[in-house]
């Protein structure tokens, strides 16, 4: 057994090289090979959560790229680099909810025309049936509707699995408003559903 | 239900989003995206450093300048020099008690518990201002460089004299003693021109007082005074003639430029309140008093809308309208002279209506009255 905990210990250091401590640090001095391997360790789950986030969205890449780089000008504030790996997935879900506040303005003023319009959503044809590639696009084309806040919570609590409290926490409103607005988007989302026979019908299948 | 349902999107969802994860390429990119942004940071912070430490060199070595430069003024009493050659390069504290030195020579030198400041070096000016006290200055001139001693509203230029100016803030009491060259005193209430004080007189004035005198010989009879509007003014016999002049001529030019400008006002006055007959009168009376001046052709119009507008009569606002345009031809007032002629004109169904339209339209095609001007040609 304790052979066992001592190998898992080994393969643990051989995975991880440093340690948040030096991440951190890593980050503040812009050292090159631990900013290196800060990226490898941490791309796949910022990246994750983007996609979680937005869907499959073109601008992926760019986004990701914006919350290295938030990360990187954050490091110099962080007190407790323990605490660095649900930091990220702060750092990574408030990039998302501004780049998602960002893009309901622009669609509000007519200038993001690539967006889907409310109306638009449920009108169109539903003679074809859909693949689960364009029944994930719909779903996130009903998201783009909601409110930033409600968009943001309905996919850390409902997709993500997070809870009211942890994201009272991570952004910053009260647990209250928290479970208020996950209620409602909940609501939202349902009501949105029921509109749409074609995704009502695909559901049926599986 | 809509647990189940949920439960199921996200599924689906999470199956097909696994399908868009970024490949190898991608992640590559944004890899390097990443560690360029921290090398561009670090280098950022190097050239911050870099920055930071040439600017406390920069300061370091000022202040030891100026504080080496100061002491060794102070151990050798020799004056503090500044450079006029080289407009907008002189550093260093302006705000100081001690004598002020060019390199042309030229000094401006405090008396005791007195104050200057050098507010202004370039080629073109330089500007000491005295808040108080003595100040005595040597200019040597160049011809081109405009020496000025400031003290509050008097301002002393000179060109290459040699001369002592005293202010006083408290009492108002200012006084130029010129011991060589002339200069000129700007800032008193009496000539707006400047009064010239040459070599030996001085100059005081003491609120509204301006006294000129010779300072080598003793007060006599060739030293007169004059005063002026409550003024008194003791000057140089030489001076006389040309001083008085002037002040006679300013004088009696704002008096009577006073007058016209309170007639015109008066006679507006009365027509805003609708008295046009003494509004009239003053009109006149300023054409009488002052014939030919703007206003007096300005007043030809106005007494031409007094008459259409109040008084209704057509024929007599036409006769001033008409004088108007006579007067001043290319009057400001011209359009609507013209534009006011034509609708009376109309009004009194007078064949001179076309006339006055024709004209109209050929100075003033987008004018006011242009539309009226063509419907009484058509």
């Amino acid at each position: 057994m304790l052979e066992a905990r001592e190998n898992s210990k080994i393969t643990l250091l051989k995975t991880h090289k440093y340690s948040p401590y030096d991440y951190v640090n890593g980050l503040i001095t812009g050292d090159r090979d631990i900013c290196a391997a800060f990226f490898d360790r941490y791309h796949k789950q910022i990246n994750g959560l983007v996609h979680k986030f937005l869907g499959p969205d073109q601008e992926h890449e760019d986004l990701v790229n914006t919350v290295f780089l938030n990360i990187l000008s954050y490091a110099s504030k962080i007190r407790d680099p323990q605490a660095l790996q649900s930091l990220i997935s702060t750092i990574t879900i408030k990039t998302v909810q501004k780049e998602i506040r960002k893009r309901q303005y622009r669609r509000k003023r007519v200038l993001f025309s690539d967006m889907p319009l409310e109306n638009s959503i449920h009108n169109e044809s539903h003679d074809n049936p859909i693949d689960n590639d364009a029944f994930t696009k719909k779903i996130f084309r009903i998201l783009y509707t909601f409110p930033p806040d409600e968009h943001v919570h309905f996919v850390m609590h409902y997709l993500e699995g997070y809870t009211f409290e942890e994201i009272s926490q991570i952004t910053g409103c009260s647990l209250s408003t928290a479970k208020r607005k996950g209620k409602s988007c909940k609501k939202r989302f349902m009501e949105n559903l029921d509109k749409d026979e074609t995704l009502l019908h695909f559901l049926k299948e599986r | 239900m809509s647990d189940n349902m949920l439960k199921k999107i996200k599924t689906i969802i999470y199956d097909e989003l696994e399908k868009h994860e970024p490949d190898e390429e991608k992640v590559f990119i944004q890899k390097e995206v990443f560690l360029n942004a921290v090398l561009s940071k670090k280098s950022r912070k190097k050239i911050n450093m870099y920055l930071l430490a040439a600017a406390a060199v920069i300061i370091f070595g000022s202040v030891t300048f100026f504080t080496l430069n100061n002491l060794s003024n102070t151990a050798n009493n020799n004056p503090q020099v500044f450079s006029n050659a080289i407009a907008h390069k002189v550093v260093g504290n302006r705000d100081h008690m001690g004598t002020i030195t060019f390199e042309s020579g030229s000094t401006f030198t405090p008396g005791i518990d007195s104050k200057i400041e050098l507010v202004k070096s370039s080629n073109k000016e330089i500007v000491v201002r005295l808040d108080r006290g003595v100040v005595d200055c040597s200019i040597n001139g160049n011809g081109y460089t405009k020496w000025i001693v400031q003290a509050d509203r008097y301002r002393v230029v000179v060109t290459g004299t040699k001369f002592t100016v005293m202010y006083e803030p408290d009492s108002d009491f200012f006084n130029v003693n010129v011991k060589r060259g002339s200069v000129l005193v700007f800032g008193t209430t009496l000539n707006t021109k400047g009064i010239p004080v040459s070599k030996g007189e001085m100059l005081t004035a003491t609120g509204e007082t301006i006294t000129i005198k010779n300072i080598n010989s003793k007060e006599s009879d060739d030293n007169i005074s004059s005063v002026q509007n409550g003024k008194s003014l003791k000057i140089h016999k030489k001076r006389k003639q040309t001083i008085n002049k002037n002040i006679n001529e300013n004088s009696q030019n704002m008096e009577s430029d006073k007058e016209y400008e309170l007639l015109f006002n008066r006679a507006n006055e009365a027509r805003y309140k609708h008295d046009s007959k003494k509004s009239i009168e003053l009109f006149l009376e300023l054409r009488t008093k002052f014939p030919g001046r703007s206003y007096s052709k300005q007043a030809l119009f106005l007494m031409g809308r007094i008459e259409l507008e109040q008084n209704k009569n057509n024929l007599q606002a036409k006769k001033w309208f008409e004088q108007y345009l006579n007067e001043s031809q290319n009057g400001r007032l011209k359009e609507q002279a013209l534009g006011r002629l034509i609708e009376l004109c109309k009004n009194m169904n007078n064949s001179c209506k076309i006339e006055y339209a024709k004209q109209y339209l050929n100075n003033y095609k987008n004018g006011t009255f242009a539309n009226l001007a063509e419907s009484v040609l058509n």
